[in-house]
């Protein structure tokens, strides 16, 4: 038994389960508040990736600006998108939601391609934490921790916001009961804007940490994108704590099942979250609304 | 011979609240009977538990002697048992003789059929033109369902139910929204039905179930506090004091 | 009682009228290649009639049941990969390669569908779409069968009880036959007594199930009639093209097939086909910019969902039906 190999790949799904973690917390809560499924998630993961390199190599500023200014451009104009194509549809059948957000993915991506090509991008990881420490006795490149602890951090500051501030208190009621959002007497519609905005820039945040761990390409969100749905409809839609635990259930099973499957890693991920769909449909959490 | 329909300790929670609490009910043959109580009684939890849209916590149900509990919906309606919904629930932009022949089908066990036309199905367009005709929505036939009064979508409500010929009709607050007129309407048209099919009716129209059932249950909190006829009910101490005069007042 | 009869006497006189129409349309269409027509546009013209089979086999399932899908790719490259496999390895016999795909899309779709309806609305979209990934991730990851990212190669021209089937005007005439078919057969199925089931799942699942219809059952058959005939038009594809890659099964396809059949009108069963050629040649038209088309493309899917007043499931049936209601 390799147990260095074990540990690498248990690292590699830690670090993947923490950006996994960052998208599928902001798909739980735009679901949880608006029952918004939003496919175009993955694009927006993607505009994160690009919003760097504009950044970088549009203004020449170093990595560590360009991390924060990537979510920062793309959080308006998520708010614009959720403002100009979701918010006039909301109260048709979900349906109409998920064809748009749908729509809307296929559309950036395409804007993606029709600015930068289809071609990948590799970016180097900054200088500071370009290098390789030892993990146990493993070689591990630095960046990726680092990465990872940025998300984490991420994460858990999201957490503290949902659960201990007045606007966090806000959007669990809401989330729980619709009609609370007249009694609290909040814009329900403005707070779903901005929500999505928040959504889209953690997703945004996570594609700029991972760019230089996954390289940059128009369809980079893809593969995050239908890991987050697994992760939400195993955690069950809606619940937060459902989505860490899913994330890194579905981030350890692909890297270690790749790591010793190699294809069909996904294959049988898959299979797992099928058996706990016949089993609950709602969820391994159950509270989570799925239909 | 059995029973139409028997309810043994019926309980059903939510979370912490006991929404039902060992319940029990029998319904005679040919019967009406009438399940009455304040708002949030449980009246509609119990129809929801024999109808197999929740499960119930704990309790039996019968139909005819056979145990049908937590029977999904399709097949307590092979075995004899419909229901209306409280809120009118008819298949909108279809006419309204296909929601009719719908259910027809259904009962004749023409669902899986994949090759002939359905309105070749005679047997099922004959039975569903027999039900609208019986309960007068004959000559609306080919209106489409959504532009019917709100009246004549609550009847056919129940001609859906009537096409599935079940043995026990399960009736959610048919009278609900209706006028004084359509209300007697209703009230006649329930004692025609129960003499081939036996009835159970959840009610608010305290003056209207007096004045149609054979027999009463008075819910309240999740529990039966009374049953018999209209006569013995209304007279009974506990049911008076749980309604405090709302008897006598004519609402409920 | 007697002015109803007549509606049903109406609407039963319509009836042979409209399977007229099928097979003069189809007539006239296989024509076309005899009166001078470009073999371009027979070309494009056929890959539009496979789209048209693809289409319809979606419309059964989001049109008239009700169930969105964002993975309909799977069912058609599964059916492409199966036949061009079988195609390349064992003969080249048309309707055995067929065959062999149908049943191995019924393996995979039986069980499979069993789990997927268990869910309903964005759940079963969702799922969907993680179904058709899945399936792209096999078919790039399983090189020995499917030869990964350069994609199965080598399917030899397809033959018919020994005659050659070339590409170009026999090919199409097949196609034109095998869609009308497909049409007409979906027509009667959505006529009968189990098609109008579906419609009743559509409009209100509950109220279905409290008419004896057993959902979960219907759904379930649904799914897999409808990933079948996705896969007819999968076999026909991975002939045409002589070979077919993963990207057949890649979420791209899965939208282009949804806005098809949005496009033409959900619940109608003719839309989808006019929404395949029409989608077929408008793309032949932007393609010049490859660049381009994705972004138009999702501009124009954007637009065509939010202008939709009612929404997609109620929109195109509802307006065909006061159309036939306005004719009687």
């Amino acid at each position: 038994m390799d147990w260095n190999f074990l540990f690498v790949n248990i690292l590699n799904g830690v670090v993947y389960g923490s950006f996994l973690l960052l998208t599928s917390l902001g798909l739980s809560l735009v679901f949880g508040l608006g029952r918004v499924v939003n496919f175009a998630h993955g694009a927006i993961y993607a505009m994160g990736g690009y919003a760097l390199i504009v950044v970088m190599y549009g203004i020449g500023a170093g990595y560590w600006l360009g991390l924060v200014a990537a979510p920062l451009l793309v959080i308006p104009i998520a708010m614009v998108i959720e403002r100009v194509a979701i918010r006039p549809i909301r109260h048709r059948p979900d349906v109409d939601t998920l064809l748009v957000t749908f729509g809307l993915s296929s559309m950036i991506v395409g804007g993606i391609e029709y600015v930068w090509g289809t071609g990948t991008k590799l970016l180097p990881p900054p200088s500071p934490f370009a290098g390789i420490v030892d993990v146990f006795g493993n070689q591990y490149p630095l960046y990726r921790l680092v990465a990872a602890v940025v998300s984490l951090l991420v994460s858990a500051g999201v957490f503290v916001v949902i659960q201990f501030t007045p606007i966090g208190l806000r959007i669990r009621a809401i989330t729980d009961d619709p009609g609370m959002a007249e009694a609290l007497g909040v814009n329900r519609k403005r707070l779903l804007t901005l929500v999505f905005g928040c959504a889209a820039g953690l997703a945004a945040l996570a594609g700029a940490l991972g760019a230089p761990i996954f390289a940059i390409h128009p369809e980079m969100g893809m593969n995050i994108l239908i890991d987050s749905f697994l992760v939400v409809v195993l955690g069950g839609l809606g619940s937060l704590m459902g989505s860490v635990i899913g994330a890194f259930f579905v981030s350890l099973t692909k890297s270690i099942g790749g790591g010793y499957f190699a294809e069909w890693s996904t294959a049988i991920l898959f299979l797992v979250v099928a058996v706990v769909l016949i089993a609950r449909p709602t969820g391994v959490f159950g509270h989570g609304r799925v239909a | 011979m059995a029973s139409p329909l028997v309810v043994r300790s019926l309980s059903k929670n939510f979370g912490a609240l006991r929404a039902v609490d060992g319940v029990d009910l029998e319904i005679r043959n040919g019967q009406v009977h009438s399940l009455i109580g304040p708002n949030g009684a449980g009246k509609t939890t119990v129809f929801n538990c024999i109808s197999g849209f929740l499960r119930p916590a704990g309790g039996k149900v019968f139909l005819s002697g056979l145990e049908v509990t937590a029977w999904p919906p399709h097949r307590l309606v092979a075995a004899g048992l419909a229901r209306t919904f409280q809120v009118t629930k008819v298949f909108s932009d279809l006419t309204v003789i296909e929601n009719v022949a719908l259910g027809a089908r259904s009962h004749l066990g023409r669902n899986l059929q994949m090759w002939r036309h359905a309105q070749n199905a005679a047997d099922a367009q004959n039975l569903a033109y027999e039900v609208l005709d019986m309960l007068g929505l004959a000559e609306q036939a080919g209106a489409n369902a959504d532009h019917l009064a709100h009246g004549d979508k609550r009847i056919l409500e129940i001609a859906i139910a009537l096409a599935l010929q079940p043995k026990v009709l399960l009736m959610d607050e048919p009278t609900a929204g209706m006028s004084q007129g359509e209300t007697e309407r209703i009230g006649a048209l329930i004692r025609r039905i129960a003499k081939r099919s036996t009835v159970l009716l959840v009610e608010h129209d305290i003056e209207m179930v007096l004045g149609i059932s054979d027999e009463i249950t008075v819910m309240t909190q999740g529990r039966v506090i009374a049953s018999g006829t209209p006569d013995a009910v209304s007279r009974d101490p506990i049911v008076r004091d749980a309604y405090l005069g709302a008897i006598d007042a004519g609402t409920l | 009682m007697g002015r109803s009869r007549q509606i049903d006497e109406a609407e039963a006189r319509k009836r042979p009228a409209a399977a007229m129409l099928v097979v003069v349309g189809a007539v006239l269409l296989a024509l076309l290649p005899f009166v001078g027509v470009r073999p371009f546009t027979i070309t494009l013209l056929t890959e539009a009639l496979i789209f048209a089979i693809w289409a319809m086999s979606l419309d059964l399932m989001t049109g008239y049941t009700g169930m969105l899908t964002f993975g309909h790719a799977a069912a058609f490259g599964l059916g492409g990969y199966a036949a061009g496999y079988f195609a390349r390895e064992v003969t080249s016999d048309f309707f055995t390669s067929l065959l062999i795909a149908e049943l191995v899309i019924l393996l995979v779709a039986l069980p499979i569908g069993f789990v997927a309806t268990r869910l309903s609305g964005a759940a079963f979209a969702i799922v969907s779409l993680c179904i058709a990934q899945v399936f792209f991730q096999i078919a790039v990851a399983w090189r020995s069968v499917t030869e990964g990212m350069d994609g199965l190669v080598g399917v030899p021209i397809p033959t018919l009880l020994g005659m050659t089937i070339n590409t170009g005007p026999e090919f199409y005439v097949l196609t034109v036959l095998i869609a009308a078919t497909v049409c007409l057969g979906l027509r009667r199925l959505v006529a009968s007594p189990f098609g109008r089931t579906l419609g009743a799942i559509r409009l209100n699942e509950d109220r279905a199930a409290a008419i004896g219809i057993n959902v979960r059952l219907h759904k379930w058959l649904v799914f897999v009639i409808s990933w079948a005939i996705a896969g007819i038009g999968g076999t026909l594809m991975v002939f045409m093209k002589a070979g077919t890659t993963p990207m057949s099964l890649y979420w791209i396809e899965s939208g282009n097939v949804l806005i098809m059949a949005i496009f033409g009108g959900l619940g109608t069963l003719f839309g989808p086909i006019i929404g395949a050629i029409s989608f077929v040649f408008l793309r032949d038209e932007l393609t010049t910019g490859f660049e381009v088309w994705q972004l138009a493309f999702g501009i124009v899917f954007v637009i065509v969902v939010l202008v939709f007043p009612s929404g997609l499931a109620g929109v195109a049936s509802s307006a065909w039906m006061l159309l036939w209601r306005a004719r009687s």
